[in-house]
């Protein structure tokens, strides 16, 4: 009955003139990524027809790290009626699960490392979008773009689970491709630039996920790399222009339009429970010809096939 | 009722303030380590509710495990004469690294598993909706009383001796020193006892969910003090869970009504931070305003 | 023997300099003596309540009470056998506390139970031990000790430190912090204390008058020894100018002991 009045209200809504859905959306910090994929979210509803104000309504919330927050906002977004919520990150997600299990209010959730492990698979009313990163495909591009690569080091925060379980996932790709790999801890922004001096001497190159504390504190690791005349892989797209030899990845914006897809799904009728959650594809490849030249680095003619992009004399270009 | 979680909230989050009213009022001391202690609760309950336990006795035990660390920042404090402050950040420093051993990720789902206050609302059957409130009413209240009572035992009440005349403890021949451990432990033991109740109650165990821990607690307590402006412990202990509710009430009238008038979440953090700075720094500045010296 | 100090030093450095608090000092109280200690400021009075007490460590020495070594023993357990009254009146109780509590805490010295502290029983008997005192402090039981004028927590804190019977009693200065009057209370009620319950006492005192009305010995110490040790006769025959002439010939020039007045606190006493 309800998924009909949301057709129904979707309809009306595309059309002007009805009552405006309601969608609350929530993350657990104010952080540029995820600001980014909330941007990404409106955008494609946008794209769709969906003014604010005029056929739909948001209402934007951050819990400021306060899990008990999250919680509060997601009992609020469930009082106030909301029909269809949107969740970004692990633990936020989390919480309005144990909200609105049980309901019929779709949940969408977003750059959730692994929906499965943080157990939000299993209801009918929930689905959404993955932001897991293929490491396997980093670590062999590494491979062929890297000649000798044999010693590999990984900075993360072990209190981010996003990032703990790539790490995870980094350290079994390693052991099946034949690299050794070298996994440092830095539990704050503050403990990143010995983590990273600690790989100086000790690898051959650098690899690190989409971690929040290195996304942070980049410059450190940069700048270790560059001293070390070390390759560096990061699989943010974005940081390009920060000094890292390898982007992979995808932004944050896209995969908010990639969450927003699946909000505009439901929105036009279909039920949550057949919509599986997404993985981010389309992963781009960014290299740094600037930095290259800065640490000697040569891309052979086969490598620089594989990228999507590359960045030279500070400028983009990308390959058709 | 709208604010229906906020209360239950409140009442969970409850245990935690009676906890930091024990430290921080009764010991006068200001023990940082719940930061570290709360998490710990919601991770050994959480794990082991994964491997099976009953959820009961996984948040007991996740009281058990804060009652050790309590009593490892009450060593730190008198047998090594760290000083306080010292001691309980140092405490909570090792925990961070223990939470992450114990659940052996950041982040433990416990979606779906079995929570003793669903059990316990399902064993009084309570109609639905009201469930989570009367069985964390049910726990707030019996730690509450259990405390209640212990103060008023001897060993209760040379606890509250010590906290203020430590002196006077020591010429009644009593170590004041091993009352502090004592009461360290039982109040980290309530604290991680909320954390291992909030982690069955939110469905999950994090490595983060600590975090402004003491700055709740404390905002509780005082809130609670300047509505009731108790005069007896029973009125005090009170006070402590009535300021927990309100506490959690204010986030949840600013999360509705504050984007109206431009407030967020965020700001919430601040007003509470600048309502506990204010009662803190109340009597000085009562002082202060009357000519006298500090 | 109750007390038996034997060549006790206790040295201070306060900074680049060494305060000598006791120089091998020996005092021996047998059972029942009421001994007051009388000196000038820095004499080392304190110091000695601090080292029999067991908050202060000497240097060197022996403490021995009702027999037993307890040069080592800390503070907390040689309380089993002491009982002190400190100047403070603020000291001697836990002042958020109610005069029943106070006074139920201190009927037992040692470890506590999990047995409730006031029972119905225990708060008769305790109105009854407050009625002895006859200031009317059985009819506060419920207030907190914050409420009670100093000269009544005072007189609290004298009940509580006999309350178990100990072996010593410290009295350090305890009446000096009050108003004449309330000095006077107490010090009436401390003397009847005593004498009921014969409990060997040490009070150090700042007034010579007190110090000669009250007790069976005098003690007088200077720069950290003891310069006389006088005994129930001599101490009859003793007269406060007397004293005055002893201090002088010692060289002691501090006006408030000279002439006889209590120390700065709550309005001293002027003869």
């Amino acid at each position: 009955m309800k998924r009909f009045l949301i057709v129904a209200l979707a309809l009306l809504g595309v059309f002007g003139g009805a009552k405006p859905i309601v969608i609350g959306i929530t993350q657990i910090v104010d952080h540029p990524a995820l600001n980014a994929c909330r941007d990404g979210i409106i955008e494609a509803l946008r794209r769709a027809g969906y003014i604010e104000g005029q056929n739909v309504q948001y209402i934007l919330t951050n819990a400021q790290g306060d899990f008990s927050v999250a919680m509060a906002i997601a009992q609020d977004f469930l009082a106030r009626g909301v029909d269809l919520v949107v969740s970004i990150t692990t633990p936020s997600s989390q919480a309005v699960v144990q909200v609105f299990k049980g309901t019929n209010i779709p949940v969408v959730f977003s750059a959730v490392t692994d929906p499965v492990g943080a157990g939000l698979t299993v209801y009918p009313n929930v689905t959404g979008a993955s932001d897991m990163i293929d490491v396997r495909a980093d670590l062999e591009l590494l491979l062929k773009v890297v000649p000798g690569l044999k010693r590999l080091g990984q900075i993360y925060n072990p209190g981010e689970t996003n990032s703990a379980i790539l790490t995870e996932m980094t350290k079994k790709a390693a052991a099946e491709l034949g690299i050794s790999l070298i996994v440092v801890p830095a539990e704050g922004t503050a403990a990143v630039p010995l983590a990273a001096q600690s790989l100086l001497g000790r690898v051959d190159a650098i690899y690190c996920t989409t971690d929040n504390t290195v996304a942070a504190a980049l410059d450190p690791i940069v700048a270790v790399a560059k001293q070390g005349k070390i390759p560096f892989l990061f699989a943010d797209p974005t940081s390009l222009e920060r000094g890292v030899l390898i982007c992979t990845g995808f932004d944050y914006f896209d995969h908010g339009l990639l969450t927003g897809e699946i909000v505009l799904k439901i929105l036009q009728g279909t039920s949550p429970k057949d919509i599986p959650f997404v993985r981010q594809a389309g992963t781009q490849v960014w290299f740094n010809l600037d930095v290259a030249e800065e640490i000697g680095f040569v891309f052979s003619a086969e490598a620089k096939k594989l990228a999507t992009g590359l960045l030279f004399g500070g400028q983009r270009f990308v390959k058709e | 009722m709208l604010f229906l979680g906020a209360a239950e909230q409140g009442l969970i989050y409850g245990l935690m303030a009676l906890g930091v009213y024990l430290s921080f009022r009764i010991l006068s001391f200001p023990d940082l380590s719940v930061d570290g202690t709360f998490p710990l609760g919601a991770a050994v309950a959480g794990i082991l509710i994964l491997r099976g336990v009953n959820p009961f006795w996984a948040a007991l035990a996740g009281g058990g495990a804060g009652l050790l660390a309590g009593a490892l920042t009450g060593v730190l404090a008198t047998r090594l004469r760290i000083p306080g402050l010292l001691a309980g950040v140092l405490t909570m420093i090792m925990l961070y690294s223990l939470n992450l051993r114990i659940m052996g990720r950041p982040n433990l789902s416990l979606l779906g598993k079995p929570s003793v206050l669903s059990g316990l609302a399902q064993a009084l059957s309570l109609p639905r909706g009201y469930g989570n409130l009367v069985a964390s009413g049910i726990f707030c209240l019996t730690a509450a009383v259990l405390l209640l009572l212990f103060l008023h035992t001897e060993l209760g009440a040379a606890m509250r001796a010590s906290g203020q005349n430590p002196t006077l403890v020591r010429t009644l021949g009593t170590n004041p020193a091993n009352l502090q451990i004592l009461g360290l432990a039982l109040s980290n033991g309530l604290v991680a006892l909320s954390g291992g109740l909030v982690a069955q109650y939110a469905g999950f165990a994090d490595v983060g969910m600590g975090v402004g821990t003491i700055v709740a607690g404390l905002a509780s307590v005082i809130v609670g003090e300047l509505l009731l402006r108790p005069r007896s412990l029973l009125g005090a202990i009170c006070a402590v869970i009535v300021g927990s509710v309100v506490y959690r009430l204010a986030i949840s009238v600013a999360l509705r009504y504050g984007a109206a008038l431009g407030f967020t979440a965020s700001d919430l953090r601040l007003v509470t931070a600048l309502v506990v700075l204010g009662a803190l720094a109340a009597p000085a500045l009562r002082a202060a305003l009357k000519g006298e010296g500090t | 023997m109750i007390l038996e100090v034997w060549n006790v030093t206790k040295t201070f450095s306060l900074g680049a300099e060494r305060v000598v608090a006791l120089d091998n000092l020996d005092l021996l109280l047998a059972e029942g003596d009421f001994a007051t200690v009388i000196g000038s400021n820095g004499a080392g009075k304190t110091t000695l309540l601090n080292v029999i007490a067991g908050t202060c460590r000497p240097d060197r020495g022996r403490i021995r009470l009702a027999g037993r070594d307890v040069t080592r023993w800390p503070a907390h357990r040689r309380a089993h056998l002491i009982g002190r009254v400190f100047q403070d009146p603020l000291q001697g109780t836990a002042s958020h506390m109610t005069v029943a509590e106070n006074l139920a805490l201190a009927t037992k010295k040692g470890s506590r139970s999990l047995a409730p502290l006031l029972t119905r029983r225990r708060r008769r008997a305790l109105s009854e031990i407050l009625a002895t005192l006859e200031m009317g402090l059985e009819r506060r039981l419920s207030e907190k000790v914050a409420h009670l004028s100093g000269g009544e927590r005072q007189a609290l804190t004298v009940l509580m430190a006999i309350l178990t019977k100990p072996k010593l009693l410290l009295l350090d200065e305890h009446t000096a912090a009050l108003d004449p009057a309330n000095a006077e209370k107490v010090l009436r009620i401390t003397e009847r204390l005593v004498a009921e319950h014969r409990l060997t006492t040490l009070m150090v005192t700042h007034r010579m008058d007190q110090a000669l009305q009250v007790g069976n010995r005098l003690v007088m110490m200077h720069k950290g020894r003891i310069l006389l040790d006088l005994g129930p006769e001599e101490k009859r025959a003793l007269k406060v100018e007397d004293l005055v002439g002893l201090f002088r010939r010692v060289g002691v020039c501090d006006d408030a002991l000279l002439l006889g007045e209590g120390l700065a606190f709550a309005g001293g006493s002027r003869q």
